[in-house]
């Protein structure tokens, strides 16, 4: 189990590796990038659906798969962090605290592990409603808390 | 008109293409003519010999994924004039990039607008600073000892032709000397002692080098200019002494070049640097700071007393907005070639050599840019320029002014609605003194008539019906910069 897991949360962390790259969001502007990550988030938990809910239920027993966890959820923040400040840096992400941003985005994208979300498609109402949702996180022009970097 | 058709290439754009810059006056051609006996409405003057050379954004195929004008293929054209007749010539600049993608079939390069470079294509190229794209060789064009150098926007190769029969002649090398961080896209021409002055930038220091290629076509003098970091200037000036380079307020954020993102912005607190550099020795650099701004062109520069006086368009507003409800597509394209949202404005900059002070001043509140005057001025004070009258929300121009730099005043010349100028040039009559004695040529783009001509006009009245109106063998697309070059100096 243990190697599995690990295959898998490596698999993720470079799933984020690649995908949060703010030329990717420069070149796609926001919709297009958030739809493209969208996509990208879908088929990962729809793929790893099954071995991802096994590891839950039995990381409170498994020190192991615990540590691989945090230490992959770790790696992982900081590429979120990384993107946020970048995109803050050349104006395509909103002005505001990164590291929350940061964490804010990586729940969101969390979500994307919930069974209504395995089951929908791009076109559906509630994966576009995800995509938006990106959008209003992270647009320039979002409504949400800004404080001036 | 007789004409003959030298090549004709299979072009890979959609056949129902609605890109604003492929289609109308930017529709590209695939065709390269040579034509003589051309149809004129009027009459060529006698007195005017030499030839009109005009380089254009003309692409065959489409970037991988967004296409920018910068991005089109180099397609050089050439009118010459002589004893009232004329003659036309156009080529494709065959660069590296353009017969690679030719023998492809496909696109090789990313385009300007495509931030995702390094992750779409990793064809090499020589262009030092931006990765990915390919040298097109389509930006501007001066003639040097007896040769048509071709150049690109950012820093590359220049492509050889003969100026009048376009016949290519390779690659300028500076006598095997030529830089490895290639030649930016305007080279300056010294019409007085035949030097060509240049300027080129990097990522790394010292970031600019400056150098000179004397009469003879060697490379007289280089050096390092010292740069507080990566700059992209994009044009240089000169007077009889020293030669001007700026360091503008937009260029990449250190941070983001830190981590390997090549993404300019505009540092409305960073001041415009410039560097009054003594030609032909290693004199000290001499530096001093203006205005926020970046500027795209310069019109002239010369001494006065203790002063240098720098004439060029100050830019407001270098990285707009734009409208928020652009797509990414429109951002890409509207950012960089509106130059009423650039807010581009005729200015003067003075620079005092002996207390270090700079004095500037706004020449005119009409929005101008690719400004020209008499080549036999460059470097030397004068009182005419000659600008392009940019369109409102692309890049076209659909005029120009004549500018009286000593009186202000301002002779306007818009053409018909659907009718665009090139860039236009100031042809002295053969044995004039004056400095306005000659013509203004321009070639249009005519979707009315789905035509292009060659407009002559009398510089001293151009806003008189055009002396002549030659015929072209097809509609050319617009593009950037044109060049005169007189017959005498062939």
């Amino acid at each position: 189990m243990a190697s599995a897991f690990t295959a898998a949360m490596d698999d993720l962390l470079e799933m984020v590796t690649q995908g949060l790259r703010i030329e990717h969001l420069l070149h796609r502007g926001l919709e297009g990038f958030c739809s493209d990550w969208a996509e990208v988030c879908a088929e990962f938990f729809s793929a790893n659906a099954v071995l991802l809910a096994v590891a839950q239920a039995e990381a409170k027993a498994s020190a192991e798969l615990r540590r691989i966890f945090a230490s992959r959820q770790h790696e992982s923040l900081g590429r979120y962090e990384t993107f946020v400040e970048l995109g803050q840096l050349a104006q395509v992400i909103r002005p505001g605290d990164a590291s929350a941003i940061a964490k804010m985005l990586l729940i969101t994208n969390q979500c994307w592990n919930h069974p209504f979300l395995r089951q929908v498609q791009p076109g559906d109402a509630l994966y576009q409603e995800m995509t938006q949702l990106m959008v209003q996180l992270l647009a320039p022009q979002s409504n949400l808390i800004k404080e001036e970097t | 008109m007789k004409v003959q058709t030298h090549q004709t290439f299979e072009s890979g754009l959609p056949k129902d293409d609605t890109h604003p810059y492929r289609t109308g006056a930017w529709q590209p051609q695939t065709t390269e003519y040579d034509a003589w006996d051309l149809d004129v409405e009027g009459e060529i003057p006698q007195d005017l010999a030499g030839t009109y050379l005009r380089n254009t954004e003309n692409p065959l195929l489409v970037s991988p994924e967004r296409y920018h004008p910068f991005d089109g293929d180099g397609m050089l054209h050439s009118i010459s004039f002589a004893g009232g007749e004329a003659q036309y010539h156009n080529r494709f600049v065959r660069t590296d990039g353009f017969n690679a993608e030719r023998q492809a079939n496909a696109p090789l390069y990313a385009g300007f607008t495509e931030f995702d470079r390094l992750q779409t294509l990793n064809q090499p190229s020589n262009i030092n600073l931006w990765p990915n794209m390919k040298d097109a060789s389509s930006t501007d064009v001066v003639v040097h000892r007896g040769q048509a150098l071709t150049s690109f926007w950012l820093c590359g190769d220049l492509y050889a032709f003969d100026p009048v029969t376009l016949e290519a002649q390779g690659r300028a090398d500076f006598g095997g000397q030529f830089p490895k961080d290639g030649v930016s896209a305007h080279t300056k021409i010294d019409e007085n002692t035949n030097e060509m002055l240049f300027f080129n930038y990097g990522l790394d220091a010292p970031y600019m080098h400056y150098g000179e290629i004397d009469a003879q076509g060697n490379l007289g003098h280089y050096r390092d200019v010292l740069l507080d970091g990566p700059r992209m200037p994009h044009d240089m000036a000169f007077t009889e002494n020293f030669a001007i380079v700026n360091a503008p307020s937009l260029f990449f954020d250190p941070k983001l070049l830190a981590a390997g993102m090549q993404l300019p912005r505009f540092f409305r607190d960073v001041p415009t640097r410039f560097g009054i550099i003594p030609r032909r020795s290693n004199g000290a650099v001499k530096w001093f700071d203006a205005q926020p701004t970046f500027v795209l062109h310069w019109i002239n520069a010369f001494e006065e007393d203790d002063e240098i006086v720098l004439d060029g368009f100050f830019q407001e507003d270098p990285m707009p907005k734009g409208d928020p409800n652009w797509t990414i597509d429109q951002k890409a394209l509207g950012n960089t070639l509106d130059l009423h949202a650039i807010k581009s404005y005729p200015h003067r900059w003075r620079f005092n050599m002996v207390t270090g002070e700079t004095k500037e001043e706004r020449l005119s509140d009409r929005i101008q840019e690719f400004g020209m005057i008499n080549g036999r001025f460059g470097g030397r004070r004068n009182r005419y320029s000659y600008n392009a009258l940019p369109c409102k929300g692309w890049f076209g121009f659909e005029g120009l002014v004549k500018q009286d730099l000593i009186s202000g005043a301002e002779e306007v010349v818009q053409l018909p609605a659907g009718v665009f100028a090139s860039e236009t040039v100031m042809a002295p009559r053969i044995g004039s003194t004056a400095e306005d004695d000659g013509y203004l040529i321009t070639f249009t783009m005519d979707l009315n008539n789905n035509r292009s001509q060659c407009l002559i006009l009398d510089a001293q009245n151009p806003t008189a019906d055009p002396l002549a109106a030659v015929s072209l063998p097809e509609r050319i697309s617009s593009g950037t910069h044109a060049f005169w070059q007189p017959a005498a100096a062939h």
